[in-house]
């Protein structure tokens, strides 16, 4: 009887761990085949049943795409505008979080949901106004006219909200008799309390910001302030023939940088997720 | 700044502990700055759909004449149901597959940590690098897809190259991106759940599946809930994977509405129509929105 | 004491950040401030000008913004030629940058004219042209070309009836492309057949029969745009647009005539026209990988067919696109424009770019670079082309199909009925049950239409 049982068991886990194993690979290998096609050459992208291993690594595809733009100023730009939008939006959304999920004041409602209608804004249907917004502003090719748009994250502010009514208003109330003052209790209780949630809408942030192709490609017409995906993209951009060692070259250029960033980070970023109990 | 009064007896429209102005304060940056980049174009937006306008030459007033070109024209109604199947599909599939990983991978062993962060990975990526690395995989003759299909003894499909197959193409691409946020967010519920739920679950005998539909999923249902909105937005103005994969085609079949505004305001120059139709989309999201929150939203349990 | 060290940190990091932000980045110090002259430029164009010219001269190069489309080879032509243009004169500096494709900086464009940030050199989507000019983006060249003894005819004629809009002279031909056919030679030649293609309809038939019967696909082509369909309708004598572009043309007999020849070809096995949205990659993989005997293709994709059949290990020839009752060849590509709006000097820098590249030396370069035909005569007489055209034949082909060239429409309302005989094709070809006559007739209803309300 025990004896069966334990044989189930393992039966069971050794089908789980290959369940698993075979769930991960849906995952990883269009990665996988994504690097393998950047290092072969032309021709053996263009066989049938496909060769997996090239015969030699063959790193021209790569050296193709960087030498073909300014590829440095292009990184240090989706620095740049990456790390200020996340600076921004901890500055802007988590006092306005604050307030909405706090504060009592007229026109709260309506500034709300104004707020969250925001999300319901794709970029497509607004980068002509804002196009002509900016160049009145004479913000074209500055790095403002990349990051003022992402500087208020309704969906943060949203989610940030959610996270600071959870905290007991016991704690506020006892601090407030202590006599710290409005923004102590913010920097002091709010902000500790709720990290896990403010370092994964900051995550998050740094995700869309660093990937965005549209908005950077659209927003600028020189290369001094454009980010690296425009860069990338601009190999695929080809009237003549493109070929898919080379597309997928870029392709690895542009993924590297954050794919190495989640690899080293990635417990914390999972911890991120799932162990504040996002509702 | 004025002095807090007495606990619990500050008056209906002020915070205690901060003056009147403060909480304005506090929303004003974000307020203005959406304002600007986002109210503004709308109200824009809705303003061009009542004229005729290439943006070079004079702007005409044309009333309604644009919604009525866009509701009598079948590409239009095309372009909708593309828009609703397209974004159905992929919320629906992403969640019950979300839902299903999320139970089997709540653990914390290593294994299952790894497949964690292997189903993440498609979420950090660009959504342009994952659209191109699937269009290679589903070149029809020299593409991985088929290949593993042939190995597998099963029929070759034409993917993108076919009305009937191009949009479970992207449907296809869209889950995968999508699915391993969806499941992180889930299993967080899962782990919110008390242990003591489960052990009396438990000695109570309930078969699992019982368990499941009793327990997690009334448990888990706000931030099923969230995930369903929050999708249906994203996925409802997908443009990426269209824009790369497809433009639309074969025969229209995967033409969805955020790209079709953009093919007809850039392409065909036709602004005030393109904007009449993104004033449908606004619309549209917008009724959605009403309705997940007004009916949906009552019938998920809250803690 | 841990958190306030991260909080301060990250409030200095942001701190520097917006002093960076400050400015405009990147203008270095020796560079003159283009947006503060643009913005001059606004509101009195003449006087600004002549004060700026007066101080600027002497010291500093004028920088002339030149917005292009498309990357690799394409770019590095366009940053090449650049780059030879700021090292020829010491007066101005072009300023190359990509824009993306041709739709994305069509779109750019008109918003960058409204707002006032338009470059000086502009290059176009050929029927983009139309727009541009009417809207009067575009400037009449016609006075500079004259004043400068520019020659127009130098430039290559059929190439050159798109450069008209409402009689003014608005675009250059620079970086145009045509359709071609690149054929397998080595295997043409194993089967008997005369490398040098089939000339018309029938011979095209006969070739297919050969190919077809020793297990090869005999001829593959993309329906990615109308390009293809042009070509057929006009070479059986009839054409897509009536002349003023008010209606369609192609429900006539010519066009039932292409789509049946298509249908013979397809129910043969003769060809395979693809449809969906990368059979512009497909097609060209099936050549390369030799499952493809030949390929109708535009021209700009010579030097990539040469590298890879030579890394596949086959030889290649080209050929005109076989006729019907003549030859026809539909036209593609971009075109150079000067935008209006700048300033008197800057005006004249482009206008001084846009005549280098028009030189000989320009455009042999930007030919030989990327298989796009030159746009004048004299590049074709010059030596280095002479030389060039006999040591790779293929590249010559297309310089010499221009004689058989349809313009294209220029108005906006033919580029959004253009994509509607798109589909017409995709519905024609993915079901073989319907027939020429009736969807010919269909969707002349739908893009009359279209072109009745433009």
């Amino acid at each position: 009887m025990n004896k069966t049982s334990k044989g189930k068991k393992l039966i069971v886990s050794v089908i789980n761990v290959i369940g698993l194993c075979v769930v991960a690979a849906v995952f990883i290998l269009p990665f996988l085949w994504m690097v393998l096609t950047s290092v072969k050459t032309f021709a053996e992208t263009m066989t049938y049943p496909p060769v997996f291993l090239p015969g030699k690594i063959n790193l021209k595809n790569f050296a193709n795409a960087w030498g073909s733009g300014p590829f440095l100023r292009y990184f240090l730009n989706s620095c740049i505008v990456t790390f200020a939008v996340i600076a921004m939006q901890f500055l802007i959304t988590i006092p306005a979080a604050y307030a909405y999920a706090r504060c009592r004041f007229r026109g709260k409602n309506i500034m709300f949901g104004l707020t969250l209608s925001t999300l319901m804004i794709p970029t497509q249907l607004i980068f002509v106004p804002m196009f002509l917004v900016f160049s009145k502003m004479n913000l074209i090719n500055t790095y403002w006219s990349l990051i003022l748009p992402f500087c208020a994250s309704a969906f943060g502010i949203f989610m940030i909200r959610q996270r600071f009514m959870q905290i007991p208003e016991e704690i506020i109330e006892a601090a407030r008799l202590d006599d710290a003052s409005e923004l102590k209790i913010l920097t002091h209780i709010m902000v500790p309390m709720a990290r896990p949630t403010i370092t994964t809408m900051l995550l998050l942030t740094f995700i869309s910001r660093w990937n965005d192709y549209f908005w950077p490609m659209v927003m600028t017409t020189k290369d001094n302030v454009r980010t690296l995906a425009v860069g990338v993209t601009m190999l695929r951009e080809t009237e003549a023939a493109a070929s898919w060692n080379t597309l997928m070259a870029g392709n690895v250029i542009l993924v590297l940088p954050i794919l190495i960033i989640f690899i080293f980070t990635q417990k914390h970023i999972i911890q991120a997720f799932t162990y504040n109990g996002e509702k | 700044m004025r002095k807090r009064k007495g606990n619990g007896t500050y008056p209906e429209k002020t915070t205690p502990g901060m003056g009147k102005g403060v909480p304005y304060l506090m929303v004003l940056p974000s307020v203005l700055l959406l304002s600007l980049c986002y109210i503004f174009p709308i109200l824009y937006m809705l303003y061009l759909s009542f004229f005729k306008w290439d943006m070079l030459t004079d702007m005409e007033f044309v009333g309604i004449g644009n919604y009525r070109t866009l509701f009598s024209k079948t590409e239009f109604h095309q372009v909708l149901s593309n828009t609703f199947v397209f974004t159905f599909f992929t919320v629906a599939v992403a969640l019950c597959l979300a839902l299903v990983l999320a139970v089997w991978l709540n653990h914390n062993s290593k294994i299952h940590v790894f497949v964690q962060a292997a189903i993440f990975t498609p979420h950090i990526i660009a959504l342009v690098s994952v659209a191109f690395v699937w269009m290679w995989m589903m070149d029809p003759n020299y593409g991985l897809l088929n290949y593993v299909l042939n190995s597998l003894g099963l029929p070759a499909s034409q993917w993108l190259q076919s009305p009937d197959t191009a949009m479970t193409s992207l449907n296809i691409t869209s889950v995968w991106k999508l699915i391993g946020y969806d499941t992180l967010i889930l299993i967080a519920a899962l782990q919110s759940i008390p242990k003591s739920i489960y052990e009396a679950a438990e000695l109570d005998r309930a078969p699992k599946i019982v368990t499941f539909f009793k327990i997690i999923l009334p448990m888990v249902s706000p931030s099923l809930f969230f995930l369903l909105v929050m999708n249906t937005l994203t996925m409802f103005q997908n443009f990426d994977t269209v824009a790369v994969m497809t433009q639309g085609g074969p025969l229209g079949s995967t033409n969805t509405l955020v790209y079709y505004i953009y093919q007809n305001a850039f392409s065909f120059y036709k602004l005030g129509y393109a904007s009449a139709a993104g004033a449908v989309l606004s619309v549209i999201v917008g009724i959605m929105t009403l309705f997940y929150f007004r009916i949906l939203g009552k019938k998920v349990h809250y803690q | 004491m841990k958190k306030h060290m991260s909080f301060l940190l990250i409030l200095a990091m942001l701190a520097t950040l917006l002093a960076g932000c400050g400015g405009k980045p990147q203008q270095k110090e020796n560079e003159p401030d283009t947006n503060v002259s643009g913005d001059n430029g606004k509101e009195g164009p003449d006087e600004e000008k002549e004060l700026e010219g007066s101080t600027n001269a002497s010291t500093e190069r004028i920088k002339i913004d030149f917005w292009y489309c498309w990357g690799d080879a394409i770019a590095e032509t366009n940053e090449g030629l650049a780059k030879m243009f700021n090292e020829s004169q010491d007066k101005y500096e072009v300023v190359a940058s990509y824009q993306g494709s041709y739709v994305d900086e069509m779109a750019k464009l008109q918003a960058a004219y409204v707002a006032k940030e338009q470059p000086t050199v502009a290059l176009n989507e050929t029927a983009s042209v139309g727009i541009f000019g009417k809207a009067g983006i575009a400037m009449d060249l016609t006075e500079l070309a004259e004043r400068d003894n520019f020659d127009v005819d130098n430039i290559n004629a059929g190439l050159m009836t798109n450069s008209y809009v409402d009689g003014k002279f608005v675009a250059v031909p620079y970086m145009r492309s045509i359709p071609i056919m690149i054929m397998n030679a080595t295997v043409l030649e194993k089967n008997g057949l005369d490398p040098a293609g089939p000339k018309n309809w029938d011979e095209l038939l006969e070739y297919g029969k050969v190919l077809s019967a020793s297990g090869i696909t005999p001829l593959e082509f993309p329906v990615t745009n109308e390009w293809y369909f042009e070509a057929f309708i006009n070479q059986a004598g009839g054409s897509l647009l009536n002349e003023d572009e008010s209606a369609v043309a192609f429900h006539s007999e010519a066009g039932v005539k292409a789509l049946d020849y298509w249908r013979e070809l397809t129910e043969n096995g003769y060809a395979n026209i693809l449809t969906g949205a990368d059979c512009g990659t497909i097609f060209k993989a099936d050549f390369l990988s030799q499952n493809a005997a030949m390929i109708m293709t535009s021209c700009a994709d010579i030097t990539y067919f040469i590298d890879g059949a030579k890394e596949s290990g086959f030889e290649i020839s080209t050929a005109f696109l076989p006729a019907k009752d003549t030859y026809a060849i539909p036209t593609g590509g971009a075109q150079l424009i000067l935008c209006n709006g700048k300033s008197q000097e800057e005006t004249e820098g482009g206008w001084e770019f846009i005549k280098f590249l028009c030189s000989d030396e320009a455009q042999v370069y930007m030919s030989q670079k990327t298989g796009y035909v030159p746009a004048t005569y004299s590049s074709v007489e010059s030596d280095t082309m002479k030389t060039f055209y006999q040591e790779n034949p293929s590249y010559k082909v297309a310089f010499d199909q221009l004689e058989y060239i349809v313009p294209r429409p220029l108005t906006a309302a033919a580029a959004e009925a253009y994509s509607s005989i798109k589909t017409m094709l995709e519905e024609f070809l993915l079901d073989t049950s319907i027939q020429s006559e009736d969807i010919l007739k269909k969707y002349e209803e739908i893009c009359n239409g279209i072109l009745s309300e433009g």
